[in-house]
């Protein structure tokens, strides 16, 4: 029993006397803001961009055969024109993260614009993001195509923080209906963060031919 | 759930249903303990992934040489029948570490965050032997945080609930507890030493 207890009182003791240090797992490293911030950076281009870029393409093999074979595409609605037709107006649910996200035609040529409202989630961060994208399709098949992206958009996120974003020129291709990843990527992505009413800082990503392949900047 | 949860209880209070009661006469205990922290009430502000990082914590203060304390605990108890006591749990924890500026890397605050928590409670003994019993419990009560954050002076009450799925406590009138915590003040073991009045 004694040799029970001075086990015990001598572990408590240990315990006590160590001091935890958790420095690593925490935010603090001078280059982990550069690291996060190129992140955020590159989610708007490889999430947000790519779930639009996804919604269009399904919605565009949708309104050639009636159905598409992405398993994601789950239901459409229209205003009864076709998508190709100026004044059209699609309300798609085909990507479950842009639930809502409204397709229209605006003029005859090969420019759709989709807007949205709404929550959405940035690597597992659900914050309300509105924005305009503007898709103008290049050279393509299988409803996969070269796009030139024009993006505007603004985010708020929690403590008064938010950013607006907004696209220079960015082309992208998918490659695969399973993956959407961007193998050719070339254009900027600028962000400007506020704090309340005060611009914090502006920064931008510069892709110069694929997503690993990119130049950050900021305090600019 | 239900079942399996009902079934559990009843399979580790069945010992104590076969076995004779050796019970102790005295009514009050008193016991110095030590603990890890639970992560939701110290730390749920201070700890990202970089991947998953919002602007709050790319563009906020920076937070580094975080370091914090075990969660210390002293804790009275009066036993009310043989098997049932009530208690009450004063705990204390602390976080430290330093804020930086995030663009130019100077240094601009200190983080000294004190918790001090206050939780009645009540515990059940299903198995008890002169020198050995196991016990289950819970505890409710207000978690005081304090001290400075930053620039900003902290003052902060949360609520604090604490479980006990299975202890044990080992000795007689100088006794050795280990116990297993869920909750937001503790979680893990729990070590401590006693004494019955």
């Amino acid at each position: 029993m004694k040799r029970l207890l001075i086990a015990f009182a001598i572990t408590a003791s240990v315990c006590a006397c160590s001091k935890q240090s958790y420095d690593e797992e925490f935010t603090g490293s001078f280059s982990y803001n550069t690291t996060a911030g190129s992140h955020y950076l590159q989610t708007i281009a490889t999430e947000l961009l790519v779930d639009n870029m996804r919604a269009l393409e399904n919605a565009l093999e949708f309104n050639s055969f009636g159905s598409v074979s992405n398993s994601r595409t789950s239901s459409y609605h229209s205003n009864g024109k076709d998508l190709w037709t100026p004044g059209a107006e699609w309300t798609v649910n085909a990507v479950t993260s842009i639930k809502g996200v409204k397709i229209s035609k605006d003029a005859a040529d090969s420019t759709w614009t989709l807007t949205r409202d709404a929550d959405y989630g940035m690597a597992g961060n659900v914050y309300p993001t509105a924005y305009s994208i503007t898709l103008r399709m290049h050279k393509g098949e299988n409803y996969h195509f070269d796009w030139e992206v024009t993006a505007n958009g603004t985010r708020t996120e929690s403590k008064g923080y938010g950013c607006r974003f907004w696209t220079d020129r960015a082309v992208n291709y998918l490659t695969a209906e399973s993956g959407y990843n961007w193998s050719k990527a070339f254009g900027t992505i600028w962000m400007e963060v506020n704090c309340g009413d005060e611009i914090v800082d502006r920064a931008f990503i510069r892709y110069n031919g694929s997503t690993s392949d990119y130049r950050y900047m900021r305090g600019l | 759930m239900r079942k399996t949860i009902l079934l559990t209880v009843l399979l580790t209070m069945l010992p104590s249903m076969l076995l004779a009661q050796q019970g102790w006469k005295e009514k009050l205990e008193l016991s110095a303990n030590i603990s890890g922290e639970s992560f939701d009430i110290e730390f749920g502000d201070y700890y990202y992934y970089a991947g998953s990082a919002d602007l709050a914590s790319i563009y906020g203060p920076q937070k580094r040489n975080i370091s914090y304390t075990p969660v210390f605990s002293l804790m009275g108890e009066y036993k009310l029948k043989n098997r049932f006591s009530l208690g009450l749990e004063l705990a204390y924890s602390h976080i430290g570490g330093d804020y930086y500026d995030p663009f130019t890397d100077e240094f601009t605050g200190v983080l000294s965050k004190h918790m001090l928590a206050f939780m009645p409670g009540v515990k059940y003994r299903y198995f008890i032997k002169k020198y050995f019993a196991l016990h289950s419990g819970a505890s409710a009560g207000a978690a005081l945080q304090f001290g400075k954050d930053g620039t900003e002076n902290i003052f902060d009450v949360k609520p604090a609930i604490q479980v006990i799925p299975i202890g044990m406590r080992v000795g007689n009138n100088i006794y050795a507890t280990l116990d297993y915590y869920l909750g937001n003040v503790v979680l893990g073991v729990r070590l401590g030493i006693g004494y019955r009045f």
